[in-house]
């Protein structure tokens, strides 16, 4: 025989690389990875402590100690902004996790098994996408009591029809293919056929919808936060930082400004790597 | 029912031809350009003759079909050569004249009857769309005309019919509209592209025998791309075989099936099963078509091919080697090989 | 080679349902396949031949146990294998093994070569993790495919490559018997020969039975022993390949052979040509009598009052066509009650 000859597109076997070589998206993927590194490295590039208060500089403006200014109670914004970063790392990742926990697995399950089971379950999640997000993630929040896991929890739950959907909508399409069929005709086992056959068939559009969601859960994160239901005084994440410089708009107007920016390049970061994923592997299915 | 008479082993000659490719060579060149996709076809169609391009999958049988109906995806550039249609060059004229041409004296019919149907038209409105187009008919002579057409091509209840949307109507029904659709323009050459690979083997036997009648009847000429020897013996005066984008072997119909006189043909007959041959093994053609823009020089089939010299590297001039009978094997034609089934 | 059959199905019936209402009832269904009889010796080729609609893919996976009978019943080496499950259904699955049709779609993208064929031996405990190259590559020399594909993704295949590494896989287990669906109709007309050749040599060398499905009769005529033809959901006609392709009796077969082009010109210009009118009926709503008289050139006024069951008539064949009526003449009335006791 001889050896094959056709090329594979790149994107098929590696579609991060296929995503990188657009340069907006590469310029997001630095960004993400100097977030994560700031935010491991917090405690040895920030200049200050970020809980320390120094009453006498309050509202301080930009200067050469404190770089981005400091707040009500004179604590280094800079120092606060690379702490918080851990939390816009942390949070979504708490989030989204919850959600393809709960809907990773019964999404396949509903998927491959139909019937019943599917019929239940999307019902379900059909009711819980037609609740308002923010009103129940506050319910939620309001039975496991305030705090940044518990917020996160909640807004993890809210998400899981969203994923529940994707997972089920890919499990039903890949169903259909032969190799499922083959793998039952060599005698695996639905648990085999799901994690070893189709699993990794879906991985595409899951992976999109998991780093869309991200964006969306640090939204929420700082939308609870501002609001005083995430993090809890003194630890700062960039909606509470939000939320102390909206109390003191008269005083500090500018205050909004760093976590603002934070906030919103962070979170068009993860559309932006989100949209390139699936345009990337739309291409990949396409070809 | 009547078997059509037999081709005899006439050479049409390019003068009293409908349809003649000459030279005819596609490049791609979107994404990676690959040069030569579809290079020198040349052959005729002669009025009235049913014409077989036969080959495998990637050998540029449906591209060399598309730039005659001039419906070439954007990727594919035609570098040279020329499609004269009854003294017009298809390749020259411009849109106006290519618009007035297709769907008109040119008809067309494709593999999937369901995608090339318009699903949110009627089959009454797409037939006489072509009517009205080319004929400027209204819209009341329009239908009726499209009601003929569909009794035409043997649809029941054609009335009633004109009224259905083509996913009420089965594979078999939906082909018809499409020749129906064909024929409307009143053609001298339906380019019929795999038109019943699709189809089940009785249906296909319906549709063949309706493609034969409108023949008999309209004196049309048939263009006929197919990857089945069996419908090509069944139904076409004439074969030419494409290979890698060469034409290797053109001939009568009887010639190609008895004498063939390129190796390739000859071994795309042997892989055939026949009925006196149950249980036995069939031949086969070792290796597979090359991906376009990897072609070996000289003869393409030549790394496949049994007989290999190392003459066969270069080029291999188109060559005569009886009445209508041209074969693009060096071998054949310097009288090494003989040309037969056995080769 | 012994005559005992190594799979017999007896009676097998299947409908799925076409539309359910609101509440999830079914409201109409159409009768797949409707008391067809197979039976398959070692070393044998039993091929299945129809059209679209005609039950031959619903019957490949009812044997196979891809789906399951609504009734009726599968015997593998005489053991019944009807309501097998768990291990049980796990060593039919060793003892019979599917060829799909569609190359493309039958192999997992994301895994390796070596992977898809090896596989089989890993779900059934037969080898470790680490054997898996090993054997994978013994099984693809086995198909005449290259042991250094075992790393290569499927996408990088032919057609025909990856249709013997589904035949690979098949073979893993060393199957008694071998389903295959159409498995060369998505292929190119040089390496169907390839395919056909290779099945035919496996055969050979393994004395595998082999159930091959298609809606090519040249395919099922080259391979078969015997040949089974199909109209919606019924056996018309049964027996030796030779005899049915050769001299076909039930007039759904010779029109079907008749439909199937020879590619010899000046043969296939000779044939006396039966040309269908018409399509095939609704599955779903059958003609009454015999299901093919709305199309049969030949067909009689009984025809519709009376469904001509699948009746021996000499030579080992069998034929359901009231112009066939075998050795002892079925009277109307007979007919008739062995209809109403289907």
């Amino acid at each position: 025989m001889s050896a094959p000859t056709t090329t594979i597109p790149a994107a098929r076997r590696r579609p991060l690389g296929a995503v990188l070589r657009r340069p907006s998206s590469a310029v997001a993927f630095a960004f993400l990875v100097l977030l994560v590194g700031s935010a491991i490295a917090a405690p040895v590039i920030a200049p200050h402590d970020p809980d320390a208060q120094e009453l006498g500089n309050r509202f301080a403006g930009v200067s050469l100690t404190h770089l981005a200014g400091a707040d009500e109670f004179g604590r280094d914004v800079l120092s606060r902004l690379l702490y918080a970063a851990r939390i816009a790392v942390t949070a979504p990742l708490i989030s989204v996790g919850v959600a393809v926990l709960i809907g990773l697995p019964t999404g396949l399950w509903a998927g491959r098994r139909r019937g019943i089971v599917d019929a239940v379950s999307g019902r379900l999640a059909d009711t819980l996408l037609s609740l308002p997000a923010l009103a129940s993630a506050l319910a939620i929040v309001a039975v496991l009591g305030p705090g940044l896991t518990n917020a996160m929890v909640a807004v993890g739950i809210i998400f899981s029809p969203t994923v529940f959907r994707v997972v089920r909508g890919a499990t039903l399409s890949v169903a259909e293919e032969t190799f499922v069929e083959s793998a039952t005709a060599i005698g695996c086992s639905t648990r085999r056929t799901l994690w070893v056959h189709i699993l990794p068939n879906i991985a595409a559009p899951l992976l999109v919808q998991v780093t869309i969601l991200m964006g969306v859960a640090l939204l929420a994160e700082a939308s609870l936060s501002f609001i005083g239901l995430g993090v809890q005084p003194p630890e700062a994440s960039w909606g509470s930082m939000l939320g102390a410089a909206y109390r003191n708009q008269y005083d500090a107007p500018y205050a909004v400004v760093p976590p603002g920016i934070a906030l919103v390049l962070t979170v068009l970061t993860f559309n932006t790597l989100g949209d390139a994923l699936r345009d990337v592997l739309a291409g990949r299915r396409a070809s | 029912m009547t078997a059509a008479p037999l081709a005899t082993g006439t050479a049409p000659d390019t003068a009293g031809a409908l349809l003649s490719v000459r030279g005819l060579t596609l490049d791609l060149v979107g994404g990676t350009p690959q040069p030569g996709l579809v290079q020198g076809v040349e052959f005729t169609v002669p009025k009235g003759r049913s014409v077989a391009l036969i080959g495998e999958s990637g050998c540029g049988k449906t591209l060399t079909a598309m730039a005659i109906l001039g419906l070439l995806p954007r990727a594919v550039r035609v570098v040279s050569g020329e499609i004269v249609f009854a003294g017009t060059d298809l390749l020259t004229c411009g849109p106006r004249e290519l618009r007035r041409i297709r769907g008109g004296p040119v008809g067309a019919v494709f593999q999937e009857p369901m995608s090339s149907l318009n699903p949110t038209m009627t089959v009454g409105d797409q037939i006489a769309e072509a009517r009205r187009i080319h004929f400027r008919e209204g819209r009341r002579t329009a239908r009726e005309h499209a009601r003929e057409l569909l009794d035409r091509v043997g649809i029941p209840d054609a009335r009633r019919r004109l009224d259905s949307y083509p996913h009420e109507m089965s594979g078999g029904m939906q082909q018809r509209v499409m020749i129906a659709a064909a024929i409307a323009g009143e053609p001298r050459l339906v380019v019929a592209d795999e038109p019943t690979t699709a189809l089940d083997v009785t249906i296909q036997a319906e549709i063949l025998e309706l493609l034969r009648d409108l023949r008999r009847d309209l004196g049309l000429a048939v263009l006929l791309v197919t990857h089945d020897l069996g419908v090509v013996a069944d139904f076409c005066d004439e074969v030419v075989v494409m290979y890698a984008g060469h034409v290797v072997e053109r001939a009568p119909v009887r010639d190609a099936f008895r004498t063939p006189a390129h190796p390739y043909t000859s071994a795309l007959l042997g892989s055939v099963p026949r009925s006196d041959h149950a249980r036995t093994p069939l031949q086969v053609i070792g290796g597979r078509v090359p991906p376009a823009g990897s072609f070996p020089g000289g003869c393409r089939f030549q790394p496949r091919c049994r007989h290999t010299a190392p003459a066969c590297a270069e080029p291999q001039p188109d060559t005569v080697v009886g009445s209508g009978h041209h074969t693009r094997c060096g071998r054949v034609a310097a009288g090494g090989l003989q040309p037969g089934r056995e080769l | 080679m012994t005559d005992a059959p190594v799979l017999r199905a007896t009676g097998l019936t299947k409908s799925f349902p076409l539309r359910r209402s609101a509440l999830g009832r079914v409201v109409d269904r159409v009768r797949a396949v409707d008391g067809v009889d197979l039976t398959v010796t070692a070393g044998r080729t039993l091929g299945i031949v129809g059209e679209s609609g005609s039950g031959k893919t619903t019957v490949s996976r009812l044997v196979s146990r891809l789906l399951t009978v609504d009734a009726g019943t599968v015997e593998v080496d005489g053991v019944d294998v009807t309501a097998a499950r768990g291990r049980a259904l796990k060593a039919l699955r060793a003892s019979l093994q599917m060829i799909f049709q569609d190359p493309y779609g039958a192999l997992d993208p994301t895994k390796t070569v070596g992977h898809a064929v090896a596989e089989p031996l890993l779900v059934h405990g037969r080898i470790g993790r680490r054997e898996l190259t090993d054997r994978a590559a013994d099984l693809l020399s086995r198909v005449t495919l290259d042991p250094g594909l075992v790393h290569r993704y499927p996408e990088e295949l032919s057609g025909g490559q990856r249709q013997r590494v589904c035949i690979a896989r098949a073979l893993a287990l060393e199957p008694r018997i071998l389903v295959a669906d159409e498995p060369t109709s998505a292929l190119d007309l040089s390496t169907r020969s390839e395919i056909l050749n290779l099945l035919l040599r496996l055969q050979k060398e393994n004395g595998q039975a082999i159930v091959l499905v298609s809606h090519d009769f040249a395919t099922v005529r080259h391979l078969s022993h015997r040949i089974v033809v199909m109209y919606l959901g019924r056996v018309v006609e049964e027996g030796p390949a030779a005899l049915v392709a050769g001299e076909p009796l039930h007039p759904y077969t010779e029109a079907l052979l008749s439909a199937v082009p020879v590619a010899d010109p000046d043969e296939q210009r000779g044939r006396k040509r039966i040309v269908l009118h018409g399509d095939p009926p609704d599955p779903a709503r059958p003609p009454s009598g015999c299901r093919f008289r709305t199309r049969c050139p030949v067909a009689m006024d009984e025809c519709a009052r009376i469904d001509p069951p699948l009746v021996p008539v000499g030579g080992e064949r069998s034929v359901a066509c009231l112009r066939h009526p075998g050795p002892a003449p079925v009277e109307p009335a007979a007919a008739a009650a062995i209809r109403v006791a289907r």
